[in-house]
């Protein structure tokens, strides 16, 4: 029951009725009363408030509300798409190289017209059928057995949407997990570097598909691949990408619940790991990401994670075991890994001269380092998935045939 | 080398702020275009050439961190300022105090030369916990990661020396300036071109000729990295504004970027830059029918770097809808001190003024005849650099 001398307050975002966000609140003098979430009844004495609202894609909404004691208040916020993020990095790929470019024609209604959101398999077109123009590009998959790249098949692929303007084609697409291990999909086009984009997907866990995105602007393919299915995943991605660190770090709670999902969620708690490290908060870490490496043994990224925690807490020995045992199993899921890892490895490697640091560890340093540098310095800062552009985990120079096209059917052309 | 600045009355009890600025437009062994032949001496140059306008952006960032309405941080006022710089002929006929720069204050980016300003610089910001470290560096780059990137120095390319001895490694020195006992917010802005991909390859297990020693790591309050890291960077800018990256961010720095604390004043800090520098330049980039982006890296954790010496400035839109009852309106815009900042009837459909940022009631009464008429109260916060409200009566 409300207290009659105070109000009640709930502020909710139309776009997202279940969502947790983050909120400030202030007096009218500005001064910070206390932060909140969406969705959640505050008590408040009567008086003037400034509310605001961080959404993930870097905004901030801001509100002035009155209460009167006895109040029962829901202000809603409405922010617009929340998918915003995933709009602006499509927007960008696409005016990169022709920035005059007319917006693309978006072909969802025609969906149905084209694709049953059936899987095709290895060897099909995602989306071309017989008549169907040349494909944009090729696709194959790839994942990393004890340090060796192997290409894999079988690849569930539906696809979602696509459309083309005379200059630029785009294709949307959902991938469904399988085998034991990362997958990262290589794609290519005939005569240009190959992009390799890591999918943020595991097999058995709450995220077992993702969101691949290609864009083709007449000269080159750009790729993104996105998370799907976990709200909360999302969120924390869309503010990491924003670099709003503390606003992701605020979506975690605890680290408890975090550890609790891990068998679950890997993917949702390398992130959390991503967003305490960028944050230096090292005790809320407590001993996750130990289990998050040992437990999930095909993810690099909780290697990465724990190797990190271990040389910032000064137990360079266990940290240069975990970055050796992330290199065996492949390019991490998420820039933050590629990042992390790197620059420990060049820490080791180049500047820190430690007795303790033994003659075989130095050895497998130096190659590791000498094997991820040519990644990482091909590698696309801007998306959180990680994205490497200009090289192949094998340049075999296999046949397009080998490959799985990307193609669009005749109807999702437009000549005009 | 001497300091370029020195606060009059160093007090030494009392934490500072510590800037080590560089600038390195012209290269010595490099030409100026990378069609003509490298000067001699040059090795090899990986067909690099030199730019113009990272001198001028490590100029106009020094000078607005002494300005009188530049830096502002209470906690820790500005105490030195170190500016090493090599402006190209173009900065400096655009720039003409550029060309009679005094070597003993501001010296030439070289490799020896810039290892001395950087241990002067830890060994000023290590002094104090509460001090502050700020670093920028403008000049041809390689980004490795967010984290990890090597900036070339002006004898880069010299024959008969590694190929990475005149570069300075930001990843190693950001993790060597992260010990317990240094300066505990730290800000590092480089704006280096992001070479091709592959260029550096072969030389990226050498170690670079300009870093440090890391020794126990410690935890830092704030220790974020901003870089500008896009292909083509340090062509965008103009030699007499500087880099797009410079730009935007001292727009920032002057009061764009600012958000509320938690005190209700307004400041710029890691939290604020997060989140307006990457739009700002975003959007001078597009001016110029280009992307850029900024690339963040560091230690994220939310901290002051400066508090601007008045709320900034908005540009505040109001339109008001439908034009007939504008035409019978009575406009009043007050702060939250209640003083009237408009007032004005009948009013225009579309109101433009320039505010300080804050909070604002705006009212707006229509009259039907003699006879009071429909009233709207539209309380709104305005934040920098631009508001609009969209009032229908």
């Amino acid at each position: 029951m409300n207290d009659t001398a105070q109000a009640s307050l709930t502020v909710i975002v139309p776009e997202l009725p279940g969502g947790m966000l983050p909120i400030s609140l202030r007096d009218m003098r500005m001064r910070l009363l206390g932060t909140a979430f969406t969705g959640q009844p505050l008590q408040l004495a009567p008086g003037g408030y400034l509310l605001q609202l961080d959404t993930p894609d870097g905004n901030i909404h801001s509100v002035v509300t009155q209460l009167e004691a006895g109040d029962d208040k829901t202000i809603e916020i409405p922010v617009g798409d929340t998918t915003g993020l995933a709009e602006r990095w499509e927007r960008r790929l696409a005016v990169e190289r022709t920035p005059r470019e007319p917006e693309i024609r978006s072909l969802d209604n025609d969906i149905t017209d084209f694709s049953s959101n059936m899987p095709v398999g290895a060897g099909a077109a995602w989306m071309g059928g017989s008549g169907a123009p040349p494909p944009i590009g090729f696709t194959r998959l790839w994942t990393v057995d004890d340090g060796e790249w192997r290409a894999v098949g079988d690849p569930e692929i539906e696809l979602l949407d696509s459309a083309t303007t005379p200059k630029i084609t785009r294709a949307k697409a959902e991938i469904h997990a399988f085998g034991t291990g990362m997958l990262y999909a290589e794609l290519k086009k005939t005569g240009n570097p190959p992009v390799l984009v890591a999918l943020p997907m595991a097999r058995g866990s709450a995220i077992d598909s993702c969101r691949l995105e290609v864009v083709d602007d007449g000269d080159t393919l750009k790729a993104t691949a996105t998370l799907l299915q976990s709200e909360r995943a999302r969120l924390i991605s869309d503010y990491l990408q924003n670099s709003a660190v503390e606003k992701a770090a605020e979506l975690l709670n605890d680290a408890e619940s975090l550890l609790q999902a891990k068998l679950q969620n890997p993917l949702e708690a390398a992130l959390g790991g991503y967003a305490l490290l960028r944050l230096d908060a090292l005790p809320a870490l407590h001993t996750w990401p130990k289990n998050l490496a040992n437990w999930i043994g095909w993810l690099p990224d909780g290697a990465i994670i724990h190797a990190e925690q271990m040389a910032r807490q000064g137990d360079h020995q266990t940290a240069i075991e975990y970055l050796l045992k992330a290199g065996k199993r492949g390019l991490p899921m998420f820039n933050e890994g590629l990042d992390l890892l790197i620059g420990r490895l060049r820490d080791y490697v180049l500047y820190r001269r430690d007795d303790s640091i033994e003659e075989a560890h130095s050895e497998a340093l130096r190659a590791l380092l000498k094997r991820l540098s040519p990644w990482s310095s091909a590698m696309n800062p801007e998306p959180l998935t990680l994205v490497i552009e200009g090289r192949s985990p094998c340049d075999d120079g296999a046949a397009d045939g080998d490959w799985t096209p990307i193609s669009l059917t005749q109807q999702d052309s437009h000549d005009d | 080398m001497n300091l370029w600045y020195r606060r009059d009355d160093p007090d030494d009890s009392q934490p500072g702020s510590h800037a080590l600025v560089i600038g390195v437009s012209h290269y010595r062994y490099l030409p100026d275009s990378p069609e003509d032949a490298p000067p001699s001496g040059a090795g090899e140059t990986l067909g690099l050439a030199n730019v113009t306008t990272p001198a001028i952006s490590a100029w106009r960032f020094a000078n607005w961190l002494t300005a009188a309405d530049g830096f502002n941080q209470p906690t820790a006022p500005l105490a030195s300022v170190r500016l090493l710089l090599s402006p190209s002929s173009a900065e400096i006929d655009e720039t003409p105090a550029l060309g009679g720069l005094d070597e003993n204050t501001v010296a030439t980016p070289t490799r020896d030369n810039v290892l001395d300003a950087l241990f002067a610089w830890r060994q000023d910001c290590n002094r104090r916990r509460g001090n502050i470290a700020i670093l920028y560096v403008a000049g041809h780059g390689i980004q490795l990661s967010k984290d990890d990137s090597l900036v070339l120095l002006h004898d880069f390319a010299r024959a008969r020396r590694a190929i990475l001895d005149a570069a300075m490694d930001i990843g190693n020195i950001w993790r060597a300036m992260a010990t317990p006992n240094a300066a505990a917010r730290q800000y590092y802005f480089v704006d280096a071109c992001r070479t091709r991909p592959g260029l550096f390859d072969a030389y990226l297990t050498t170690p670079a000729g300009v870093a440090l020693d890391i020794t126990k790591e410690g935890a830092l309050d704030s220790a974020p990295i901003f870089y500008s890291a896009s292909p083509r960077s340090l062509a965008l800018g103009l030699p007499a504004e500087g880099t797009l990256f410079c730009q935007a961010l001292l727009d920032c720095l002057k009061g764009n970027g600012a958000e509320l604390d938690a005190a209700g004043e307004w400041v710029v800090g890691t939290g604020s830059l997060l989140r307006h520098l990457p739009a700002t330049l975003e959007r001078l980039a597009a001016c110029h029918q280009a992307t850029q982006t900024t690339v963040i890296g560091g230690q994220l954790r939310d901290a002051v770097l400066h508090r601007p010496r008045e709320a900034p400035d908005v540009s505040l839109g109001i339109k008001v809808s439908p034009q007939e009852a504008a035409g019978h309106a009575h406009c009043t815009l007050a702060d939250f001190n209640g003083e009237t900042v408009y007032d004005q009837e009948p009013v225009p459909t579309e109101i433009t003024l320039n505010v300080k940022a804050g909070l604002y009631a705006l009212q707006l009464a229509v009259r039907d005849g003699d006879q009071p008429g429909a009233s709207v109260l539209r309380p709104f916060m305005a934040r920098p650099p631009s508001h609009r409200e969209e009032i229908r009566l």
